[in-house]
């Protein structure tokens, strides 16, 4: 048996044995915070949702550097696939954000330096994908799209650093951090790892099943190309 | 400030959370049936080429 084929058996049972104990744990196991009440819970799912969401851009930034140095479709296939579920984590993180705020902060949305940063995100990934889609000539659209990819890591970077340069009202979550609100209870702080591994999972397993479909328009083309005797 | 009715904002949050991956597996499901049934339909056509 590969380590490829060894993955494909081991991901799907240890992500769904992660994400019904992170659900475990956020419902029944972890106690209620005394000043946030229930919408506190949020976080664990907001914050996985940016562990994800930075892994899969990480990677795309990562793949599209390979991408431009080694113009090989792989790294290519690698970049669109991670950026696509980097797209999903990110929207999910700011629909579990906006949902967190309305009750906490009173309001859906506000322009702190961190908020702001992640949008542009967003933007900058959904222009990835655009450019992908609309690109009329393949290699050109992914040559601009690599440089697109590797440009968004700049952001990244702002928004990790966004709560220390700028003073916005968004909570540091994680404890001993300057301005965190922390998590005081030990249970606590398991949950929230519990819950990130688990979505971190989850990213690897549907990266698997994305680049399975990669695989297959590739055939798709190689087949057409071979009809149409290019 | 505890307010049950924030019950609701935290079901709202993980409702959209797994909506959000059933739609998007769903998607890579269909687009995966999609193309495997197109690369047979190709090689079926490749095969019949003299």
């Amino acid at each position: 048996m590969t380590a490829s084929n060894l993955t494909d058996r081991l991901l799907p049972p240890a992500t769904i044995t992660a994400l019904l104990g992170a659900l475990y744990l956020i419902f029944i196991g972890v106690p209620a915070d005394a000043v946030q009440g229930p919408v506190q819970r949020i976080f664990y799912v907001h914050m996985a949702m940016w562990l994800a969401t930075f892994s899969a851009f990480g990677l795309v930034g990562l793949a599209s550097l390979l991408y431009l140095w080694r113009r090989s479709p792989r790294w290519d296939n690698l970049g669109r696939a991670s950026a696509e579920l980097g797209l999903l984590f990110c929207s999910l993180g700011l629909a579990t954000g906006c949902i967190w705020a309305r009750p906490i902060w009173g309001t859906w949305w506000t322009w702190d330096p961190r908020l702001t940063l992640t949008l542009i995100l967003w933007m900058i990934y959904a222009a990835y994908l655009l450019l992908r889609a609309l690109a009329t000539e393949p290699t050109q659209g992914a040559t601009l799209a690599a440089i697109l990819g590797v440009s968004g890591v700049v952001d990244l970077y702002l928004i990790n650093r966004a709560v220390y340069w700028w003073r916005g009202i968004h909570p540091a979550v994680i404890v001993n951090r300057e301005g965190g609100s922390g998590l005081n209870d030990p249970l606590m702080r398991v949950t929230l790892l519990v819950s990130m591994l688990a979505f971190f999972l989850l990213f690897l397993w549907l990266l698997r099943l994305r680049l399975r479909t990669a695989r297959l328009q590739d055939a798709v083309d190689d087949l057409r190309a071979q009809l149409a005797g290019v | 400030m505890i307010d049950d009715s924030h019950l609701t904002y935290l079901i709202a949050a993980y409702a959209v959370v797994w909506l959000g991956v059933l739609l998007y597996v769903t998607g890579l499901a269909r687009r995966s049936r999609n193309l495997e049934r197109e690369i047979d339909e190709l090689r079926q056509l490749v095969d019949k080429q003299p």
